[in-house]
């Protein structure tokens, strides 16, 4: 039997941060089964943990504090914020069902059934589907129409009336299916899902190098009547709208940039005539 | 030791239970320092800034996952910093906008004022740390700042130094252990 392959003389680039992340991965796998390795990666992480205390003092604006802690009180695990978007729409939806029509009894009840039979169907789709097929399908079809685009000339066209149509992108079907398949194959693909106590929201960026744009493909709960989802993208401190997503099945939305590491991916649900950058955001994960 | 209050661990397990003061207590402990990290490292304010908020709001998302075991609360909270840091770093080297590390200002902002205590305690462990690292070989000094406040990779300063690969991580090992001895040596240990 062989003698394992230690990686001590690693352990120094390890934990400063200088190895690749093939590299990275080699080290923990073979850390995670070596106590000796372990407590050297650890002796030396307690070391390179004092480096902060050598850089040069530089005293951050006065409201940093402000901002880290209004976004911490405004997080929430955005599974919550979903769930109860999509129950606020679904109670919206049978209010509205009730009040615009007289029904018979046996019809509402089989209504209820039906919505109970629907909800169960689905989550049981969700949860067991082949999700990367379903992201497929959701590439090969038309796009979601886009209400907003953002040029990289037009950084802050956040502001612009999302009720005045800037751009529809002009894609054929054959174009999105060659898309779809260079997308599958050669695209960065960042995975923004949201996974916790059973519920799972699949969403992910897909960039292809060379384009001028990246691809959500999402299946957001559905929003409450009269609301949308927004994806944005914040860089360097300026939010820029993506657009708006499609909720209540899984769908692609364009968005009219590169998104690189580093970018900042958010969402919103307000009105759809909403104008503005949102006060505060459902979802905002860094990339 | 840390600043009067509670543990770096006890704040930690408050911010598992959504304890926004706990988070406060938090950035009054090392908000400064991280900032100066991530400012250190991508060269400009709004940039450390975004650094900042994100890595934060990390600590407040993931706090209930800490392990003690791993390390200490302070040494996670900066690595987080100094992850995000190195990211933002890369993309904005591979864009071409890198600013080498030994060029970048130093600042000074009245904006805020810490307690003098605070500021004290900070500037004193600093001043140590700083020490610490001229005592070190240049090389190693040389290959351990390459690496954590450039974010280099080890094949990218073997070819910066000329010299094998092999070689750069001896000088990161080596340096960082050393690092170790010269501050168990002095008042502030590197597990203090």
């Amino acid at each position: 039997m062989s003698e394992p392959q230690h990686v001590t003389e690693s352990a120094g680039a390890y934990v400063l941060g200088a190895l690749t992340e093939d590299e990275v991965r080699q080290v923990e796998a073979h850390a995670q089964e070596c106590p000796a390795c372990q407590q050297e990666i650890r002796d030396l992480r307690e070391v390179a943990g004092v480096l902060p205390l050598a850089c040069a003092v530089v005293e951050p604006q006065a409201n940093l504090k402000t901002k880290v802690l209004t976004a911490a009180q405004r997080d929430e695990p955005a599974q919550q914020v979903l769930r109860r978007a999509a129950q606020r729409a679904a109670d919206a939806q049978t209010l509205r069902s009730f009040w615009r029509r007289p029904v018979p009894v046996w019809a509402g009840v089989a209504g209820w059934v039906g919505v109970a039979c629907a909800c169960i169907v689905t989550g049981i789709f969700i949860g067991v589907t082949d999700e990367h097929a379903r992201m497929i399908a959701a590439l090969q079809a038309p796009p979601a129409r886009v209400l907003g685009k953002v040029t990289a000339a037009a950084d802050n066209a956040a502001n612009a009336p999302l009720s005045e149509p800037r751009s529809v992108f002009p894609v054929s079907l054959d174009q999105l299916q060659s898309q779809a398949i260079a997308l599958i194959g050669r695209s960065q693909v960042f995975d923004l899902s949201v996974r916790h106590s059973g519920d799972h929201i699949p969403a992910k960026i897909m960039q292809v190098p060379n384009e001028n744009h990246a691809m959500l493909v999402s299946d957001m709960p559905p929003a409450p009547a009269g609301q949308v989802y927004r994806v944005w993208l914040i860089r360097k401190g300026k939010t820029h709208l993506g657009g708006i997503v499609t909720a209540g099945k899984m769908v692609k939305t364009e968005i009219p940039m590169k998104v690189q590491m580093g970018d900042v991916i958010a969402f919103s649900m307000a009105p759809l005539n909403a104008t503005g950058i949102p006060d505060h955001f459902l979802m905002r994960q860094t990339l | 030791m840390t600043p009067a209050g509670r543990s770096d661990e006890a704040i930690l397990a408050a911010l598992g239970q959504r304890d926004l003061n706990a988070l406060e207590e938090l950035y009054d402990r090392y908000g400064k320092v991280a900032y100066s990290l991530a400012y250190r490292i991508v060269g400009d304010r709004g940039g450390a800034e975004d650094v900042i908020q994100d890595a934060f709001l990390s600590v407040w998302r993931r706090a209930a996952s800490f392990k003690s075991d791993k390390g200490s609360a302070r040494n996670w909270l900066m690595s987080i910093v100094h992850h995000r840091a190195i990211d933002r770093l890369r993309h904005a080297a591979s864009s071409g906008a890198l600013i080498p590390f030994d060029e970048l200002p130093e600042v000074s902002d009245e904006s805020t004022r810490p307690s003098i205590w605070q500021q004290a305690w900070t500037s004193v462990r600093g001043d140590m740390v700083r020490k610490a690292l001229e005592r070190l070989p240049q090389e190693q000094k040389k290959s351990i700042e390459l690496a954590y406040f450039s974010g280099y990779t080890q094949a990218e300063i073997a070819s910066l130094m000329g010299v094998p690969l092999g070689t750069v991580k001896g000088r990161m090992r080596i340096g960082l252990q050393k690092l170790r001895t010269i501050l168990e040596g002095s008042e502030v240990g590197a597990t203090s």
